[in-house]
């Protein structure tokens, strides 16, 4: 199968969700096949229990059923859109059992053996993948505390408390490292 | 764009700030379109974080389906406050983003009538009754107060826009027979909302006073 462009792939997408805010069910499964393995990405490094991952997932896509007419493809990606919406969700059912993930912000790294199955590379076909890439070139450190704050929700303020070294050196070095990561990602 | 105005739209989009630090930002991206644009461009690259994982099963599609508004009657109920919501801020003539839909499943071809009961304040303000098999929509009112004004009935289906019905009796019983389009319009899923307007209706076609009632359709 020749590989969809990201364009094609993102046209489709956000076809399918104007599909889904019509309320059509085959436009909503197309968008479930499309992004149901990225979203369940996201719940998963959110949630160490799949259940409670797939309960999360649930949640968002009935959300999405309900909201795709809120959905505006001139302000951001569909898959953006989507990302948003499931970590919102995932981080508020986080908050609201009053706990964090218990991986130490050391351990947050990406599993060594991941890899990308040919569909999954379909899936990602929209990125560019090169974010994978250059979180990989900052220190490992660095990374897991941008990895801590877009999955947990963590501001600079618990991730101070959590990694035990104050706030101002905590500000620096991540400020720091988001530079090198946009001029990396430019 | 400075290196300090870029990171603090990676700061936003990371969900990074606090407080009133937070707000600032947002208050900047809400009128900074080059900031805005910032902000979004991390956001997409930040969801370049997720790895995809293996797709799920077709037991979390099912479980997902069952939970859509046509086979869950709660949901359906949220999908009612929604179009009420939705309805009162169009009525408020704040209805740019009247983004709530109501629920638009496929009307059941083999479930000819079709009912709603509409809620206003006081509670149960009105019963609508649409019989398929002839075309005609049965409103009985159980007491609204209109005022000076009418009372004029409303649909809104998947499009979201609110299609009169007409003005109807808001103290006894109205039989309406439906023309073809009007009658297309209702279906499950869609709303039925009251409003009040002036003498003889509405005169721009469109809702314009505030909500009597309204209520999801349902098929019976």
């Amino acid at each position: 199968m020749p590989a969809a462009s990201p364009d094609d792939d993102r046209a489709r997408l956000v076809l399918a969700l104007q599909g889904v805010a019509r309320g059509e069910r085959t436009a909503f499964h197309e968008v479930y096949r499309r992004t149901s393995a990225k979203l369940l990405g996201v719940c998963l490094r959110i949630f160490a229990s799949r259940e409670e991952a797939e309960d999360v997932l649930q949640e968002v896509y009935v959300t999405v059923w309900n909201k795709a007419g809120q959905f505006d493809p001139a302000r951001a990606s569909p898959i953006t859109w989507l990302v948003a919406m499931t970590r919102n969700r995932a981080i508020d059912r986080l908050r609201a059992r009053g706990s964090r993930a218990s991986v130490p912000i050391e351990a947050i790294a990406e599993p060594a053996d991941e890899r990308a199955s040919a569909l999954d590379t379909l899936l990602e076909a929209e990125g560019d993948h090169r974010m994978g890439q250059c979180i990989d070139e900052l220190d490992r450190r660095d990374a897991a505390l941008i990895r801590t704050a877009f999955f947990e929700g963590a501001t600079y303020a618990e991730l101070a408390a959590r990694s035990v070294t104050p706030l101002g050196t905590i500000k620096s070095r991540i400020r720091r490292a988001l530079l090198k990561l946009r001029d990396c990602l430019q | 764009m400075t290196d300090d105005d870029d990171l603090l739209a990676a700061e936003l989009a990371l969900g990074l700030l606090e407080g009133e630090q937070a707000e600032a930002a947002r208050a900047r991206a809400a009128g900074d379109d080059g900031f805005a644009q910032r902000v979004l461009w991390w956001e997409s690259q930040f969801a370049d974080l997720a790895r995809p994982a293996s797709i799920p099963d077709d037991r979390l599609w099912k479980r997902i389906v069952a939970r859509l508004p046509a086979n869950d009657n709660s949901a359906a109920l949220r999908h009612w406050r929604a179009a009420a919501v939705a309805m009162m801020l169009l009525a408020a003539g704040l209805g740019t983003a009247l983004v709530m839909r109501p629920d638009p499943s496929p009307r059941p071809q083999s479930l000819p009538v079709l009912v709603a009961s509409l809620e206003g304040e006081g509670g149960n303000a009105a019963l609508a009754v649409y019989t398929a098999a002839d075309g005609k929509l049965v409103i009985t009112p159980k007491g609204m107060n209109v005022g000076a004004g009418d009372a004029e009935l409303w649909v809104i289906g998947a499009k979201q826009v609110p299609v009169s019905l007409g003005v109807i009796d808001a103290s006894a019983q109205t039989t309406r027979q439906l023309n073809v389009t009007n009658a297309a319009m209702i279906s499950a899923g869609a709303t039925f909302a009251i409003t009040r307007e002036q003498r003889g209706g509405s005169p721009t076609g469109k809702p314009g006073g505030p909500i009597l009632a309204s209520g999801t359709i349902v098929s019976n």
